[in-house]
């Protein structure tokens, strides 16, 4: 996923440089599934090109490890919404 | 092999039923019906039961006996579910409630013993339709949910009274992630999918009924 205007960060930025806990949790299912998510690295900063979300991110998924990018919204060091993709799985 | 059954249900059309139905076969054993959660319990400690069979409104009763008599009883008798075409939610409350399977009054008399004998044996019980269907954790509302830390106490009596997460939020002044991922941890720990689970079963755990309090004691 490579997203137009965003802003590529250093690999030397740390996650904790932007939010204050790693782990954040997707609610899916009318509400009643929680996917916890923990960042590996934040990418990119969108904050300059995209009204709804701010930083791109590569995740993993706690219950099984997989692997995924991840659309979140920073505010004030704190991820309220996110929209994860997972990478298709290899045979 | 002879079954041996207790059938409990106070002015219940279903326990006269079952008893009408098992009652003079060669193959099964009737204890007289037991017309409260007290007697049932008693039986099960001074008889050698295979089956309990109780209506729907029972369930807290058998939710009861599954959690609190059963481990100390040197046999494991089956709970049964009986009534007249149960709909699946009632099989699948049931499944959650510590029943071990459910028996259908409409069907073939015949085959009621065969039944029967089928959720008495051990590796056949639970309902593997309803299972499925509804992803259903047999015996979820007989055990307290495991917490990962003190806060979630609070948390859960906020979520079982029907809190979203941002009034949790607000009321335990945390971010609204910190609120998802504890959630989260705590559905992944207790080994279940849903958020409704968690509240449920945090509200059942608080449940004793007097009556099972005042036998053990």
């Amino acid at each position: 996923m490579i997203e137009r205007g965003c802003r590529l960060l250093a690999e030397s930025t740390t996650t904790d440089e932007i939010v204050d806990c790693p782990d954040f949790t997707v609610v899916s299912g009318d509400g009643e599934i929680y996917t916890l998510f923990h960042i590996v690295r934040i990418t990119h900063d969108c904050t300059e090109t995209h009204d709804t979300w701010s930083h791109l991110a590569n995740v993993w998924r706690a219950a099984d490890h997989a692997m995924g990018v991840a659309r979140i919204t920073v505010v004030d060091r704190v991820i309220v919404d996110a929209s994860v993709t997972m990478a298709p799985r290899k045979t | 092999m002879v079954l041996s059954t207790c059938i409990a249900g106070w002015r219940s059309p279903e326990a006269d039923f079952a008893h009408s139905l098992l009652s003079g076969r060669p193959d099964c054993r009737v204890l007289p019906l037991h017309s409260t959660g007290v007697e049932v319990i008693e039986a099960l400690r001074v008889d050698s039961i295979d089956a309990v069979l109780l209506p729907f409104d029972w369930i807290e009763v058998a939710r009861s006996i599954k959690k609190d008599v059963a481990p100390a009883l040197p046999n494991d008798p089956a709970l049964v579910l009986i009534g007249h075409n149960p709909r699946l939610g009632t099989r699948a409350r049931a499944l959650s409630s510590g029943f071990d399977g459910v028996i259908d009054l409409s069907d073939d008399p015949e085959s009621l013993v065969t039944t029967l004998s089928r959720i008495c044996s051990s590796s056949a019980r639970g309902d593997s339709d309803v299972l499925q269907t509804f992803g259903v954790i047999p015996d979820l509302l007989i055990r307290p949910v495991q917490l990962t830390d003190s806060d979630d106490s609070d948390l859960l009596d906020l979520l079982a009274i029907g809190s979203t997460d941002e009034e949790i939020a607000h009321a335990l002044d945390w971010n609204i992630q910190k609120v998802r991922n504890h959630i989260a941890s705590l559905l992944e720990i207790n080994g279940m999918k849903y958020r409704t689970q968690l509240a449920v079963t945090h509200v059942s755990s608080a449940r004793i009924p007097d009556f099972v309090r005042t036998v053990l004691e």
